[in-house]
């Protein structure tokens, strides 16, 4: 069975795409699955940063599409799992160092040979969206529980859609139970309401990703982790699975109630 | 909630813009001029000439295509109107019409009649998301949400069968009597021909929900619930 090319993307900037691809692949590599990570973002590379794999960069993504390499030379075998490899950006060249026929021929390459490519899209609708969506079968929208980061991602589910990309799925990133509790904060339904695609998971804000991200070490290992919990169950709805959400605890008081009442 | 709709739940304000008879549109096809279909001609060229004296070069060397309607041009006035607009520096083309046969006078007339009478409409089944813009000439259905963000325009009237979040434009072309209808409309902003609302920015909001239709008022855009 060929491989599935799911593009990660959000259209804002630091709302943890990089950071859900990263957990994301090692979910899937730890489930057995034969993954490739690709970071799309030419010049502001991060994945390499948060796999802990920076220091193994020989050839990156523009060397691979020009050719100057093959695709095998530029793959970085991750630390933990056999099975997860990571194809960098480069650093040094611009966004249109890659056109959109060569991340399709790319694709198609690795689906041969690896059961999931999880691309790391930079931000922006320009050209490296476009890249990074163009050889993509699925995509993956992340947000954040505010206005803009929503908006944006509006924005890209109808760009997608109109690239005709099967139906995008959302993940509400850093969401805080106690801000939506006392009405600061938008809540899942909110989102919801505007976006109105399926929802591939709720990740919790928690402070335990900030660490594990710092120390190259995905939280999605982490079994105390709640964010890593959560994305445990999203690689389990990828593959397939029925996994009920999270529990938020998000049962409002009649006080809490009367004052978001209020307050709308 | 048993509350009436606060009428006043969306700010009027009162664009300042006298009734247009030559508009400049940017069309996927080029800048568009589009005249209008009735009234003296040689008023409208006084007004092309003010406009593209107000806007000193910016149209210089520009395509531009000449759309005149639904009116018939004497051979004369064709080539009164394509002088004009090639002295401003601009390379004018006819827009591209549907072959007619010979029109006659009371043909025209009674063409821009049922025009009037009977608009085109298209529906549109999916949610208008944010940076997309859906514009037609004629009435416009959309079959899903409008989200914030979106544009939806048209010449008649708009009906959002779902929520109205974004901007909607109805009567663009200067008809007063359109109206905006929605499911839910918790519009952005709203312009009915050249009358422009925003939504209030007061709390607390009204939280009707039901289908309400906005239209013009003596000359202020009201918000009402639907009653056929």
């Amino acid at each position: 069975m060929p491989g599935k090319v799911i593009v990660i993307t959000s259209g804002k900037g630091g709302v943890g795409k990089t950071t859900t691809c990263a957990n994301i692949g090692a979910g899937l590599a730890n489930h057995g699955y034969k993954t490739v990570l690709i970071d799309a973002d030419i010049g502001l590379r991060n994945l390499d940063v948060v796999m802990g794999l920076e220091n193994r960069i020989v050839f990156d993504l523009v060397n691979v599409v020009e050719k100057t390499c093959k695709i095998r030379q530029a793959l970085i075998k991750d630390k933990r799992f056999e099975n997860l490899y990571l194809l960098p950006a480069a650093q040094t060249k611009e966004k249109d160092a890659v056109k959109p026929e060569q991340m399709v021929e790319l694709c198609n390459e690795l689906r041969k040979e690896y059961d999931y490519i999880l691309i790391d899209c930079p931000a922006g609708i320009e050209q490296g969206f476009k890249n990074a969506v163009a050889g993509a079968e699925q995509a993956i929208v992340v947000t954040t529980p505010d206005v803009s980061a929503v908006r944006d991602a509006d924005r890209i589910i109808g760009l997608l859609q109109a690239r005709e990309i099967a139906e995008p799925r959302l993940i509400i990133n850093r969401l805080r139970p106690e801000m939506v509790r006392k009405g600061d904060m938008m809540d899942i339904n909110d989102v919801n309401d505007i976006l109105a695609i399926s929802l591939l998971g709720i990740v919790p804000d928690d402070e335990t990703i900030i660490t594990s991200t710092n120390r190259g070490e995905p939280a999605v290992l982490d079994s105390s982790s709640r964010a890593g919990e959560a994305f445990r169950n999203i690689v389990a709805r990828i593959k397939g699975e029925d996994v009920p959400f999270m529990s938020f605890d998000f049962d409002l008081g009649f006080m809490d109630k009367l004052k978001r009442f209020i307050k709308k | 909630m048993a509350e009436m709709p606060n009428p006043d739940g969306l700010a009027n304000v009162k664009a300042e813009c006298p009734p247009e008879n030559v508009v400049f549109k940017g069309y996927k096809s080029g800048l568009t001029m589009v005249i209008a279909d009735v009234g003296p001609l040689e008023g409208y060229l006084q007004e092309i000439r003010s406009k593209l004296e107000q806007s000193h070069d910016f149209f210089k060397g520009a395509n531009i295509i000449i759309d005149p309607g639904k009116r018939i041009l004497t051979e004369e006035e064709r080539l009164l109107l394509m002088e004009l607009v090639k002295k401003f520096g601009l390379n004018p083309r006819w827009a591209e019409k549907p072959k007619a046969k010979a029109v006659t006078k009371a043909d025209n007339e009674r063409a821009l009649l049922e025009a009037d009478q009977f608009k085109a409409t298209i529906t549109v089944k999916k949610t208008v998301r944010s940076g997309q813009r859906i514009s037609f000439e004629g009435n416009l259905v959309i079959m899903g949400d409008v989200n914030p963000g979106a544009e939806v325009i048209a010449s008649g009237d708009i009906i959002v069968l779902g929520r109205l979040r974004g901007t909607a434009h109805a009567g663009a072309e200067g008809d007063e009597t359109s109206q905006i209808i929605a499911f839910q409309l918790r519009p952005v902003q709203i312009r009915i021909a050249g009358v422009i609302t925003r939504d209030s920015e007061s709390d607390p909001k009204v939280e009707y929900v039901g289908p309400e239709v906005a239209k013009i008022k003596s000359g202020m855009i009201v918000v009402e619930r639907v009653n056929y």
